[in-house]
Order: C-alpha cells, then sequence, then structure tokens
C-alpha cells in the first residue's frame, strides 16, 4: 500500500514514516523545501517537495497514486509563530490536502489533530472522544488552530466524501531533528530551571513512536469520521517534573508555583529569551494552561490494538536524546546524571533491540 | 665565551647615527654578523629590522625616529649586508582609527622608504605569510602563526623606542617583539588572552632575536606613558645581542626596577638573563627622567583586567593627530576630543591622575563583577585560557616518573579507608592537604567508555577545565601516550571563590597513563603552579571494567591556596562548617566531572567557554549597536514626548488690529494624531495584556484555592 506523508520532516511526522515503513508500506514523505532530512536518512521511501499551503503541480503529484495520506504537517508552537500562520498552515492546509486528495484519488486521510480539541478538565478526569469539541475562544492559538482544523477535517470530509480519521495525539515526547518543540521543550524546561518549579494541574505523555504507530493502527482498523485519542499516562506535573529529576539526575522540584506566579516566571522567561535573541523554553499561552488537567483516555484506540509504552518509557526515550543534543546545554548536560534506565534504553538500541 | 656585552652611548659629540655605529660596534654586533655569515657573501645574509611603530603623530616620540632606521640601514649596506627589511604589523589600534596599516602607518611616520644614502628599502607587513606550524605543543602561541619572512631571517634585529608605560612601567623591545605577531588585535591575542610574557617567551623559543637597539636619543617619559608622550632628551642609545639584558638595562637607566615589567618578569622564568654581560657606559637613570607613579601603574593594571572596558576606553584616552589617524566610530571620537586632553594632564594634575586612578579602579572592579558572574552563571562566555607547559622537559628523567607512580599509590590506602562523607566519596586531612577518594559507576560498556574517552586527556575533561596543554613524552606500542607533561588552568575551587579573588587553579604536572583489558589508569603529580594557586594536585584517576559498566575511581590529594579572606577568616575553628563546604566542594566537582564522560560517551564537546582566538570586535562598535537598539526601543517614548513639547509649546499667536493677543491651541494647528507612536502603542497593547493575563491567572488561583477549601 503506498501511503503519503505530510510533515514527513517532524516530530510525528518522521516517527510516522518509520512506523509505515516497518509495517511494509511503500512511503511517500512529502516535505517543504526548507526541511531537513537528517530524520529520514537511509529510509527507503520517496521524497517529494511540496506544500500544503501551496496546492497545484507539485501537491497533485504527491498525492497521485497514494492509497492513503496521513497528514502531519502543521505548526506545533505556544511562541515564534503567530496566530494567523498558526490557523492558516493547521486549517488551509487541511483544506488544500484534502480537496487535492479527493482530486487525485486517495480516499482514506488520517489527520494527525491534538487531544486539546477535547478541552480540559478543572480536576483530575480524564477526557474520551465522547467529550464534545472546544470552543476554541480564549485559548492559546495553537490550540484554537488545531480545533478549527478538527471541525474543518470533519467538514470536507462529509462534503468531499473522503474517508477521513482524526489521530488525536497528547504530548508527544520523541526524538526529532527539526525543532525542539513545546513537548521535548517541557523537559528541558524543567532541567534549564534553577528552581526546579512544577505547577499545578497534569498531562498525558506519549512516546512519539507510539503516536506514530497509533496513526498506522488507525489507518488499518479505525472508521471514517472517527477521532481517536493517542496518549499513554496521565501524569500530575508534580509527577512528570519528578520523573524527570530521577531520569536526568537533577534535584526533584522543590517548588509548586501557581497561575499567577507560572505567569510571571513565564514573562521573566519571555523577556530572558527575548534579550538573548533566542526561543523562550516557556510562555505565557503556557502558563495559562496550568493548573488545568489535560488528562485523556485512548481506551478507544487501545480497543484497535494501541498499546502505548509508559509515560516514563517515553520520558526516557526522549532523555536519551536530549541528553546528547544541541537542546541541552553544556552547563546543564554537566549537572544532570543520567538513570541507568536511560543507558539501558541506549545499549538496547545499539544492539538493534526494540527498546 | 665572553660576556655579553651592553653599550650605552651618550657622546655628546656623536651624531644620532654615530651613536649607532659606535654601539653596534662596541656590542659586537659586526661580530655576531660575521659567525652568523658562516662563509656567505654579505648581501646573503637576510635581516630583518622590526622599529618600533606605535605612533600617534607624525614624527611620533613613541615610535622608532625613521630617520634612525634608515641611518642603520645605510650602515649596514656600508658593509655590504643588502638583503634587509624593514618588517612591522597592524596593532589593535587598526581597530578604531584609520590609517593603521603598516604601509599608511610608516609613511605618515616619516620613512620614506629609501635612505639618506639613497639605498631603497622595502617594509614588510609580517601580518602576511604566516607558518602556521611555527609554534610547538607546549607553546603558548601552538595553533597560531608567525610570518616566514622573520622565522627564516638570518639575523632578527628588534629596534625599540624608549618609553614609559601605563601598564609595565616601560614598554622596550619585549614588548616591540609582540609586534612581529601577525593577528593584527595583538592586545586581545597577544596580551589580554594570553600572558604578554608568555608570547614573548614562545617566540623567542621559536625564532630568537639576534641584536637590539633602543632609541633613547629623544625618549618617551612621565606618567601618561604611550597614552600621551612627555618627550624628553636623554641622548643615549643601547644596544645589546640579548633581549633581556636590553630591557633590563633599559629600565635602570630609566630609574626603575626591571621586574615591574610583568613582561620581562615572565620572559625571565624561562629566558634569563646571561650570568656575565659586561655594560659598556654609565648607568646612571637619565637626568629628570620621570617613572609612572605606582598608583597609576596598579590602577592600570587592574583596569587590563578588565578586557573589554579596557578595550573601551583606549581610543578615548589616546592622545594622537586626528587628521593623520581619525577615529573609526564617532562615539570614539567624541570622547577623545574629551578626555584624551583631559588625562594627558595626569602627569602634572594631581586631579587629573586620581580621577584616573579612580576610573581605573572602578572599570577593573565592574570587571571582576563580570568575570565572577561568568564564572558562577555563564561560564561559556569566558575565553579558554592558553599557556605554556610549565615545565621544562629537560630537567625531567625517567625516575620522576617511577617514583611518581610509587608515590601516589601510596596515597589509595589511605583515602579508601578515609571516612564516607558523601555517597561514594570519602576523604580526610593529611598535613593539611585535603586526601580523597571518589568512586562512581557508569553503566556504560567499558570497551565503549575507553574508546570514547582518551584516558590520557582525563585532566582535560574534568569539571571547569578552562585550557592547558598536554605534552606527549613516550607511547606504547600503540602509539597510546604513557609518560606525558601537562599544564591545565580551572576555574577557582569552589567557583564562589571567585567573589574573594580566587585565582584559576593553574598547575603543571607529570604523568603517567597504564593500559590493561580490564583497567586504565592516569597518574598525576603536581610539579608546580605558576600562579601559586597549589601546593598539591596529586592523584590517580581509574577506569575499571565492571559487570554493571565502567568504575571511576578518583583518589587524590590537594592544597589549594586561599584567597585572603579566607585565609583570614579561618574556616578551621569552625570545623563543621568547613566540612560541609568541603564535601559539597568535592562532590559537585566530582559529579559534574563523571557527566562530563558520560557526555563524551555521547558524542557532545564538553570544554566550557570560547576558542582563546575568537575575534571580538571594537568595543565601540558594540556600545553603538547597543545604544542603536535602545534607540528603536526609546524613539517611539522621544517622538511622542516631542510631540507634547511642540502641544505645549508652539501656540500660534497673532496680533489683531486692537493690540490683543489671539492665541491657537497647537493642536489645531500641527494636527496631532490622535494616536500614538505604533510604538507606544505595542507596549501599552504587551503591558495590557501583561496585566489581564496576570490578573485572569489570579483568578483562577483564587477560585481554584475557594474549589480546595
Amino acid at each position: 500500500m503506498r501511503a503519503l506523508v505530510t510533515g514527513a520532516a517532524g516530530l510525528i511526522g518522521s516517527h510516522l514514516v518509520r512506523a509505515l515503513v516497518q509495517r511494509g508500506y511503500s512511503v511517500r514523505a512529502m516535505l517543504r523545501d526548507a526541511s531537513r532530512r537528517d530524520a529520514l536518512a537511509g529510509l527507503p521511501v520517496e521524497l517529494v517537495v511540496a506544500d500544503v499551503l501551496h496546492p497545484g503541480h507539485d501537491l497533485d503529484t504527491a498525492c497521485a497514486g497514494c492509497d492513503i495520506a496521513f497528514h502531519s504537517a502543521a505548526h506545533f508552537a505556544y511562541t515564534g509563530v503567530d496566530a494567523a500562520t498558526l490557523h492558516i498552515t493547521a486549517v488551509t492546509g487541511t483544506e488544500n490536502l484534502l480537496t487535492t486528495c479527493a482530486l487525485t484519488g486517495v480516499r482514506r486521510v488520517v489527520v494527525t489533530s491534538s487531544s486539546v480539541v477535547f478541552e480540559h478538565q478543572a480536576t483530575a478526569i480524564p477526557i474520551d472522544e465522547t467529550a464534545r469539541l472546544a470552543g476554541g475562544a480564549g485559548e492559546p492559538p495553537y490550540i484554537s488552530a488545531k480545533i478549527a482544523q478538527h471541525r474543518r477535517a470533519l467538514e470536507l470530509a462529509a462534503a468531499l466524501r473522503l474517508d477521513v480519521r482524526l489521530a488525536c495525539p497528547t504530548m508527544t515526547l520523541g526524538r526529532t531533528a527539526g525543532h525542539l518543540g513545546p513537548s521535548n521543550g517541557l523537559i528541558v524546561a524543567y532541567l534549564a530551571d534553577p528552581f526546579a518549579c512544577t505547577f499545578p494541574g497534569g498531562c498525558n505523555l506519549v512516546a512519539a513512536r507510539d503516536v506514530a504507530a497509533g496513526h498506522a493502527i488507525i489507518a488499518e482498523h479505525g472508521s471514517a469520521g472517527e477521532s481517536y485519542l493517542l496518549g499513554s499516562d496521565n501524569l500530575t506535573w508534580q509527577q512528570i517534573h519528578t520523573a524527570i529529576a530521577e531520569l536526568a539526575g537533577v534535584p526533584a522540584p522543590r517548588l509548586e508555583l501557581n497561575q499567577a506566579l507560572s505567569f510571571l516566571a513565564a514573562t521573566a522567561e519571555e523577556l530572558r529569551a527575548s534579550v538573548r535573541g533566542r526561543a523562550p523554553l516557556s510562555t505565557r499561552e503556557q502558563a495559562s494552561m496550568v493548573g488545568r488537567y489535560y488528562w485523556y483516555s485512548h481506551a478507544k484506540a487501545a480497543a484497535l490494538g494501541y498499546a502505548p509504552a509508559s509515560a516514563r518509557t517515553a520520558l526516557v526515550e526522549a532523555l536519551s536524546w536530549l541528553a546528547e543534543s544541541p537542546h541541552i546545554s553544556r552547563e546543564i548536560r554537566a549537572g544532570m546524571h543520567l538513570d541507568v534506565d536511560v543507558y539501558r534504553y541506549r545499549a538496547a538500541v545499539a544492539q538493534g533491540e526494540p527498546a | 665565551m665572553d660576556p655579553t656585552r651592553v653599550a650605552i652611548v651618550n657622546d655628546v659629540d656623536l651624531s644620532p647615527v654615530g651613536k649607532i655605529a659606535a654601539a653596534l660596534e662596541i656590542a659586537g654586533f659586526w661580530e655576531i654578523l660575521r659567525r652568523t655569515q658562516l662563509g656567505r657573501p654579505a648581501d646573503a645574509l637576510r635581516l630583518v629590522i622590526k622599529p618600533e611603530f606605535s605612533g600617534y603623530t607624525a614624527d611620533s616620540p613613541l615610535a622608532t625616529d625613521p630617520s634612525l632606521v634608515e641611518g642603520l640601514i645605510d650602515l649596514l649596506h656600508d658593509r655590504g649586508f643588502a638583503g634587509l627589511t624593514v618588517v612591522g604589523t597592524t596593532d589593535s589600534s587598526g581597530l578604531w582609527a584609520e590609517n593603521r596599516d603598516i604601509y599608511a602607518l610608516s609613511d605618515l611616520l616619516g620613512y620614506s622608504f629609501v635612505t639618506p644614502n639613497g639605498r631603497a628599502y622595502d617594509i614588510v607587513d609580517l601580518g602576511d605569510g604566516s607558518d602556521e606550524a611555527a609554534f610547538p605543543l607546549g607553546s603558548a602561541l601552538h595553533g597560531t602563526g608567525l610570518s616566514r619572512l622573520w622565522l627564516d631571517a638570518d639575523i632578527r634585529l628588534v629596534f625599540a623606542k624608549n618609553r614609559t608605560d601605563e601598564e609595565n612601567g616601560y614598554a622596550l623591545a619585549l614588548d616591540s617583539l609582540i609586534g612581529v605577531l601577525p593577528l593584527a588585535d595583538k592586545n586581545l591575542h597577544y596580551r589580554q588572552r594570553r600572558h604578554p610574557g608568555d608570547v614573548a617567551a614562545a617566540l623567542l623559543d621559536v625564532a630568537p632575536v639576534h641584536f637590539v637597539l633602543i632609541d633613547a636619543i629623544t625618549s618617551t617619559h612621565g606618567a601618561a606613558g604611550s597614552r600621551a608622550p612627555e618627550t624628553v632628551d636623554t641622548d643615549t642609545l643601547i644596544a645589546t645581542p640579548n633581549i633581556m639584558l636590553a630591557d633590563y638595562i633599559g629600565a635602570l637607566k630609566m630609574g626603575i626596577d626591571p621586574n615591574v615589567s610583568r613582561i620581562l618578569a615572565r620572559v625571565g622564568c624561562k629566558h634569563p638573563l646571561p650570568t656575565h654581560y659586561t655594560v659598556c657606559g654609565p648607568l646612571a637613570a637619565y637626568p629628570d627622567w620621570q617613572n609612572v607613579p605606582a598608583p597609576l601603574l596598579r590602577s592600570t593594571q587592574i583596569r587590563a583586567g578588565a578586557i573589554t572596558l579596557d578595550r573601551l576606553i583606549e581610543p578615548w584616552l589616546q592622545r594622537l593627530d586626528p587628521e593623520l589617524f581619525p577615529l573609526k566610530n564617532p562615539l570614539d571620537a567624541r570622547l577623545n576630543a574629551m578626555l584624551a586632553e583631559f588625562f594627558a594632564d595626569s602627569a602634572k594634575s594631581p586631579t587629573s591622575q586620581w580621577l584616573l586612578i579612580a576610573a581605573n579602579l572602578l572599570l577593573g572592579l565592574i570587571g571582576h563583577i563580570v568575570e565572577s558572574y561568568r564564572t558562577l552563571f555563564d561560564k561559556d562566555a569566558l575565553h579558554h585560557a592558553a599557556v605554556p607547559l610549565g615545565i621544562d622537559l629537560s630537567n625531567v628523567d625517567d625516575t620522576a616518573f617511577t617514583d611518581l607512580t610509587r608515590e601516589l599509590i601510596q596515597l589509595e590506602p589511605i583515602a579508601t579507608d578515609a571516612p564516607q562523607m558523601s555517597d561514594g566519596l570519602r576523604w580526610r586531612y593529611i598535613e593539611d592537604t585535603v586526601v580523597f577518594h571518589y568512586s562512581q559507576t557508569l553503566p556504560i560498556d567499558f570497551d565503549l567508555f575507553v574508546k570514547s574517552v582518551d584516558i590520557a586527556h582525563t585532566i582535560q575533561f574534568m569539571n571547569d577545565y578552562l585550557g592547558g596543554v598536554v605534552v606527549p613524552l613516550a607511547h606504547d606500542a600503540t602509539g597510546r601516550p604513557t609518560r606525558q607533561a601537562e599544564r591545565n588552568v580551572y576555574l577557582p575551587q569552589p567557583n564562589y571563590l571567585v567573589l574573594y579573588h580566587g585565582k584559576p587553579i593553574d598547575v603543571s604536572k607529570l604523568e603517567v597513563v597504564e593500559y590493561d583489558a580490564n583497567r586504565h589508569r592516569l597518574y598525576w603529580k603536581t610539579i608546580g603552579s605558576e600562579n601559586g594557586s597549589a601546593t598539591y594536585d596529586d592523584g590517580i584517576a581509574t577506569f575499571e571494567r565492571t559487570g554493571e559498566g565502567t568504575c571511576i575511581t578518583i583518589v587524590g590529594r590537594q592544597l589549594f591556596t586561599l584567597p585572603l579572606f579566607w585565609q583570614v577568616f579561618d574556616l578551621n575553628l569552625v570545623p563543621d562548617i568547613k566540612s560541609v563546604l568541603v564535601t559539597h566542594a568535592y562532590r559537585t566537582f566530582f559529579d559534574r566531572t563523571l557527566s562530563n564522560f558520560a557526555a563524551l560517551v555521547e558524542g557532545r564537546d564538553i570544554r566550557l567557554g570560547r576558542p582563546v582566538d575568537e575575534p571580538a570586535p571594537a568595543t565601540s562598535d558594540r556600545l553603538m549597536e547597543l545604544l542603536g537598539k535602545i534607540g528603536e526601543i526609546a524613539a517611539p517614548l522621544l517622538q511622542r514626548a516631542d510631540q507634547a513639547a511642540q502641544t505645549g509649546s508652539h501656540e500660534h499667536r497673532e496680533t489683531d488690529a486692537d493690540g490683543f493677543v489671539h492665541v491657537q491651541p497647537a493642536l489645531q494647528q500641527h494636527q496631532v494624531p490622535d494616536s500614538p507612536a505604533p510604538g507606544i502603542d505595542r507596549w501599552i497593547a504587551e503591558f495590557g495584556q501583561f496585566i489581564g493575563g496576570l490578573q485572569q491567572a489570579a483568578v483562577r488561583d483564587l477560585i481554584q484555592s475557594a474549589e480546595h477549601e
């Protein structure tokens, strides 16, 4: 089966390409001209250059002859990308791809949405796909864009008579050749925080490898028009930061910031980053999400065979990569003492064993 | 062997060039040329002459008098030595002033490229044609270049100028010698990021100077040194084949202790004065000579430690001819016009002098604060230390290595049985030293570990390593070093000692490396410390294969010199506090060292700081850039203030036929826009968002708190 993957150089896209290759798909990996190819190096895939924001010959060619498309191209950012760009990439990009798929005969499309489209809770209760779609008002632009994308994909599926399925990953961690992104960034932010702060609320963490497998499972066993949450364990921020501290060998959380203090800390970080000309490790938009529970149930996907590794394993994999990456500064790395599980994971990967 | 001769010629009956001729004769110059000729014709000898070029006016008393250089060329030609070249290079002033390249500069200083007797000569820029492998491993200049013209010359002659110097007391031949190095920003690369004494010594190692002349016909003396030269007729010429002796005698003639110069003091450790020398001429100090006052000298040295600030104010204080050497940066030009003349009076005006001293101390203090901040919180902003090997290897024999392993092995049981102070760390005091034992296992396969971590470089992988050099002396059959000498520089330990002017740990060591199938070992023993920062820093690092991975054990004995404050505030009187501090310091150091080893296996670069020869723009350019940014931010505010001023003050006044004055509000005339400048809008919007966001967050906190209750 020939599959097109958009955003193939991204965090989820690159893992998806790998997962599909392992499952025997003939993969056409679609990238923009400026995208890095590192993550796809050595994979037996066809690389095509096209942009979902520029429909026409290139996008038509990319879709032509494919049985299925996985649309994972997106901006995942809480800083550095304006709201309009986020919206256009998410909504217009999806419109362009679905329209082109309909025109070129690609009958099935798995769209990478997000768990945040199902809102959040004020208390520690997981949400499933039966929850209503969030309104988007007052949410950070990224979340608003994903909600709009999700709604538009469902509308177009009906209008174009396309088999569209929506994969809704939670906070996805893992190796990426591109920019750090907010999910891996949460690890770096904690490691760089000299005060070892944590927050109220929590989220669901999952490994990019599992999210990729989940996409394939949805494509193979899911149903048209359905959404599937792809997550793993629901954890409080205290639990997440404690796990990072244990795995990285840095101090455990010492201070829980409430929302007002988180907002002030994020403001300070944005100012610091602005002075240094770097991307901030946390933003006021992210701080506005503090205190909420982004907890989700993946029971629906599990019924199709989705079986993710634990959130701790996701953190192990991410830390194993981050520790050796330039995203962690020399000074931060010098203060880290990686847990034996990270070394075991590396040894397993070095021997070609599935971690 | 004949003693080295020094000629001090001050015969009033001799012309300046006549004094050169006499000095060359007395100091044995022609004899040196004859010996160097080795039967070759005189014109086959390649001579290079390095005069001092650092003048900032025509006929500058800071530069070697061009007529003397040309007179010397004629004297050489008269004896058939026609193969000569005058050499020089651009210096740091090229960053902030125009016409500082050697060709324009020599022209403006009065070089005519033809001698009075019609002999044409060339001036060559030694910045061209560098040999990048000129300096061997172990040299402070290893990795930097040196002109092949200078290296290949049969005779290298330095023709220095007699002048005082605010930082070193005097600047004579050793200072001029640094001017042969190729990098243009000489202050940065050869005086600030490296010790100028190490630089001069490294140069003398690879390209000794054969003869030195000091032009003291007209000298520069006084408090301001080269910054604002004050001329004095000393009518003397000094000549000698030994550059150390030239500076030494030159300093004595100034009536100053030669070791006031940190250049001479440092070079003297490696190239001491000849044991036998003869001085022909009077050694009495020049009449009416004035040296740089000690407080000014010391404060300038303190300011020099603040490299960025020192570079910033250099163009502001330098007296110069702005017609010949216009300043590149308008800010520099403005401040130079304001400050250079005022502080030029520092020799005569106590107010000017003490203000300068105060400014120097203030800048030094700011520099210290910045350096302390970087040491504590921003280590990667520091620059690597470039130092020469501090050991004379000719004095090291086999027994030194066998003795050191035997001695260090005795430490092991003492350290192993020390009380456990923290997980994996034991230590105890012996004869005021700390004997410690640190052991941890990294879950990394031994073979992978030793493939990734070069055990012979263990010292360089330790925490806070700032720089140094390792010179292998013996190898095993596979080419791995088994004996080596090393000098290393670490940040002050613990880092917070930098706040108390704690010195970097700078030690020179002999080392033995052993390689077994399941164990690699490095032994090191400190031979000396250039800056007196350590009495003991000896140890054994063992890397051993275990079932869990690689066990790393470090056993050692250390005694570091504490800053004065901590010598007076004796922590031995509060042993419990001291114990906590020592445990924390060792634990932090070795835990971070262990992380460095793990990071090396990951393929990371663990070296802190920036390359020593990283170029730096003129500080004033950076300041202008910063001011530009501030201006961009402040522009909307200024625009608004300007509008407000116009609104308030530019009312339109008209007097009618009855003599009444009618005032029309400015707002109506100028049509000031209702909306403020866009920049202000953005600020207000940002601030509004901030307040709104904070308010929302606080409300959510209150709601959550109420729900919990």
